[in-house]
């Protein structure tokens, strides 16, 4: 085939007649046909117009024949076959528009007037007036287009050049276009999707229409009134859609299905949440009504609903169980499906054990089922009900390929975009697929984006899902901070040392690569896959360890709580493990629960060599991976959080260092070292941290300073009665002297300052000495009063 | 065009009035999904059936339930049956019809025109 395009083909005039006349003109025939037969008969047999007559009715047939031309040939151009040139190939809605000379910027503009390029400059978000002027209008630049558009063509297996396929051929060979698409965060490899995703929602439409059976179908089967009201007739609801036009992931996992279904057994659906268990449900029922599997053809499937059944209890649960059931064996066309399949076998549920229903059920093949289980369910039903587990036939169904899912989700997308008004962009997609996989590890792909596009269908901006959309819902629903950061908070990272400096004295180097490493995540430079940054904090205690973490906590994450606090001293038993690990509820204590609850936080480990080595094994999959499993098989993420570590191993030896008069600098290796000589720390634990961080005993200058800081807190709890309180130098002196412990360093300089400042202040305010405006000077001597 | 048009209408065109005397007939038979109504055209109605009687009384009142529930499936399907071959026979009738005049109607619109002209 040559790229020529001739214009002035036979195919080029006919699509152009077809645009010209269209629907309007089609159904305007056909009304002259009708009125010129009815006036031709009446002329003729009842008139005296016998020529008027016959000119009449010719006149009908020739807008007959023209109708019928158009119906059944202009509306239907196909491709020519074989093609010699493009106007051959080229789609006959697309072909009437174009017009000579065609320039890229024409054809651009051509591309545009016609649905399919709409559909891939919105879902690439191209402000197609912005990039017109961009547009080469040298006919000689066509060349290369028509050689771009052809190939992508053969690449997407279509057989018609539509509007999609030239417009991607423009943006793919225009420079300006290309640097849209960088500038939106897209390759062109990916924009080329936008035309895959444009050809297979044209080939729905173009799919001929579904037969669901007819007239008769149900009257070979029986009556089922408990079944429809407790439950959802899955196949109805399709059978009135029209079918559905979609991606199926698992369409090959069906023919077992049916198969399995034919022979009388049940199935379990074992899969993750989110990998489309109750999709592929749906594709069962299409396949039935359709009448693709002739051993249960026309069988409806009816989803039954657990909450409204299991609000049922005992005698009158078996009952309902009875009937419904029963009606599915005399109805001779149903397959239950239960989903979420579990709650019908957890012991516990009602007052009866539902097995013990089922599993006769199940042996005699009365009737076929479909159940849903997650693997942990699975299992556990497997472990407990050996007899009723072996009475399915076990499916796998595992997550798609991420090709897959993407044509999922965009199919999904394109409903969604119906059914809400809304354009859903293909960054958002991509945005929805890569942060789902960041801060949904619970659920499975395809359908963790699927409800990520879904939660942030109320974000939309100006009708249109983006890719900030997206980072609006993760961080509204997540609680995280997964958008580039923007002044004031790209001010307050660059200065985030300052700040912890207002709370935190001296640890210069501990300050440091805390804020550098949350300076990384937030920039996007971290790895997506490991917490933000964790840390190893040793040194003696009261040097700040723990104040570095809750000053982190109080100044970037918004609060001193937004902190989870584990003391590991708690958990030096093996069966510690479970504690830790539990999936919530039933421990208030679970790390795993708190992160779940609060994912961007600093996660304090205090005096972690006290924890057993089963939990230290633990937590090296939790720094390596930045995930943790709980108890039932589900990740919990810390892909958000600052892991931070203390402990007090080699606090003697920095404290000797320290007073030798040498720095803290290259010490750290040594120390680590030594620590893991003596078995105190494993070496694949120490080595997993970003950074382990020394810290020194506090001179009595910096512990002056933290009375200062405590002080201002105080002053923070006075400011509502306006009252300021002040220390004489001496005062302060005393303070330092009697709030150092060379054991517990300044940690009992609170306690101090609580015993003889507030104290002091305190009598103060009730004997009427402090007004509001006032400041009160504490010296020694007020001090020691109390 | 008039030549598009005639090319059109006695090739592709005629070749698919022809296959519509076939495709409308199929179409009925699927609207009342006719081969399944002549299969279970004896069957019980909506497989309303009685069972269990042990005694001969309630088996001989089990075995008339049945007979009557057969006979409102059979007089129902039958008249759909009926309904739909009368469709089926239509749109085959139409269809030839349609077919056959096809070829015809170009000519007759000349017949119409001459006649028109000579009065």
């Amino acid at each position: 085939m040559t790229e020529e395009l001739n214009l002035a083909s036979t195919r080029a005039q006919k699509a152009r007649l077809a645009r010209t006349v269209g629907a309007g003109g089609e159904l305007l025939s056909v009304s002259i046909v009708a009125i010129l037969i009815a006036g031709g008969i009446y002329c003729l047999f009842f008139g005296e117009l016998e020529r008027v007559g016959y000119f009449a009715l010719a006149g009908a047939g020739i807008a007959a024949m023209f109708a019928a031309w158009y119906h059944y040939d202009l509306t239907k151009i196909p491709p020519s076959t074989p093609a010699q040139r493009l106007d051959d190939i080229i789609d006959p809605k697309l072909l009437a528009r174009l017009k000579q000379p065609v320039t890229p910027r024409s054809a651009w503009r051509t591309a545009l007037q016609n649905p399919e390029g709409q559909f891939v400059s919105n879902h690439l978000l191209l402000d197609w007036k912005f990039l017109e002027p961009d547009v080469s209008d040298n006919e000689q630049d066509m060349a290369a287009v028509w050689h771009q558009a052809v190939a992508l063509m053969q690449t997407n297996g279509g057989t018609t050049l539509h509007a999609g396929t030239l417009a991607m051929a423009i943006i793919t060979t225009t420079p300006a276009a290309e640097a849209f698409l960088t500038h939106n965060k897209l390759r062109k490899e990916e924009a080329v999707e936008v035309l895959a995703w444009c050809e297979r929602t044209l080939g729905y439409l173009h799919q001929p229409k579904s037969n669901f059976g007819g007239i008769g179908r149900d009257w070979a089967s029986g009556f089922t009134p408990t079944l429809e009201h407790f439950g959802e007739n899955i196949s109805r609801g399709i059978e009135m859609g029209g079918g559905y036009a979609r991606f199926w992931a698992h369409d090959d996992l069906l023919d077992g299905v049916v198969s399995s279904l034919g022979r009388g057994n049940a199935v379990a659906l074992v899969g993750a949440d989110g990998t489309g268990k109750s999709t592929l449900v749906d594709g069962l029922a299409q396949r039935l009504l359709e009448g693709k599997a002739p051993e249960l053809k026309y069988y409806q499937i009816v989803s039954l609903n657990a909450s409204q059944i299991l609000s049922y209890s005992g005698s009158q649960l078996e009952k309902l169980m009875l009937t419904l059931f029963g009606e599915a064996v005399t109805a001779g066309n149903i397959i239950v499906f239960l989903d979420d399949a579990q709650l019908f076998f957890s012991s516990g549920v009602g007052a009866f054990d539902m097995s013990q229903i089922l599993l006769p059920i199940l042996k005699n093949h009365n009737v076929k089922i479909v159940a849903a289980f997650t693997p942990v369910d699975w299992q556990q039903l497997q472990a407990a009900r050996p007899a009723l587990a072996n009475s399915f036939a076990g499916i796998t169904v595992t997550e798609p390929s991420e090709a897959a899912s993407f044509k999922v989700i965009e199919d999904a997308a394109l409903l969604m975009e119906h059914r809400n008004r809304v354009l859903i962009t293909y960054e958002a997609i991509r945005e929805a697929y890569r942060l789902s996989g960041q801060y949904m590890q619970e659920r499975s792909y395809p359908g963790k984006a699927i409800d990520l596009l879904e939660q942030a269908l109320p974000y939309a901006t100006n009708q249109a899902l983006t890719a900030e959309t997206i980072q609006a819902a993760v961080e509204k629903t997540k609680g995280v901070k997964v958008s580039a950061a923007q002044a004031p908070e790209a001010e307050m990272l660059l200065h985030l040392e300052d700040r912890i400096h207002d709370r935190m004295i001296n640890q210069k180097r501990a300050v440091g690569v805390v804020a550098s490493a949350l300076r990384r995540g937030r920039a996007g430079v971290s790895s997506p896959k490991r917490p933000v940054g964790s840390f190893l904090f040793l040194g003696p205690t009261g040097v700040g360890k723990t104040e570095l973490a809750r000053s982190l906590a109080a100044v970037y994450f918004g609060d001193e709580h937004q902190m989870i606090r584990l003391d590991m001293s708690e958990y030096q038993r093996a069966e510690d493990v479970a504690r830790l690990l539990a999936a919530g509820g039933q421990n208030d204590r679970s790390l795993l629960l708190a992160i779940r609850q609060q994912p961007f936080s600093v996660v304090l480990l205090d005096e972690i060599e006290k924890a057993h080595p089963n939990i230290l094994n633990l937590l090296l999959q939790m720094l390596d991976e930045g995930q943790l499993t709980d108890e039932q098989g589900r990740p919990a993420s810390f892909r958000s959080a600052i892991i931070i570590a203390t402990s007090n191993a080699g606090a003697v030896d920095i404290t000797q260092r320290v007073k030798s008069g040498n720095g803290l600098d290259d010490f750290e290796r040594p120390l680590i070292d030594k620590l893991i000589a003596e078995g105190q720390f494993r070496p694949e634990l120490v080595n997993r941290f970003d950074e382990v961080v020394l810290f020194r005993p506090l001179t009595e200058d910096e512990l002056s300073l933290v009375a200062q800081v405590m002080l201002k807190g105080v002053n923070a709890t006075l400011a509502t009665q306006q009252i300021t309180v002040q220390l004489t130098p001496e005062a302060l002196k005393q303070i330092v002297h009697q709030g150092y412990d060379p054991e517990f360093g300044a940690r009992p300089m609170r306690r101090i300052i609580q015993k003889t400042v507030e104290n002091a202040i305190a009598v103060k305010i009730l004997r009427g000495e402090a007004q509001p405006g006032a400041t009160i000077t504490l010296d020694v001597a007020d001090l020691t009063a109390e | 065009m008039i030549f598009q048009v005639l090319r059109w209408w006695y090739g592709t065109g005629w070749l698919q009035a022809i296959h519509r005397i076939t495709s409308w007939p199929l179409g009925v038979e699927r609207h009342f999904s006719f081969s399944l109504l002549l299969r279970t055209l004896f069957a019980p109605w909506r497989r309303i059936v009685s069972g269990g009687g042990r005694s001969l009384d309630a088996k001989v009142r089990d075995a008339l339930d049945n007979f009557v529930s057969r006979c409102v499936g059979f007089v129902v399907r039958f008249f759909v049956l009926v309904a739909a071959l009368l469709g089926m026979l239509t749109s085959f009738v139409l269809g030839l019809l349609a077919a056959a005049i096809w070829p015809l109607l170009p000519l007759f619109i000349l017949y119409c025109v001459i006649r028109g002209i000579l009065g």
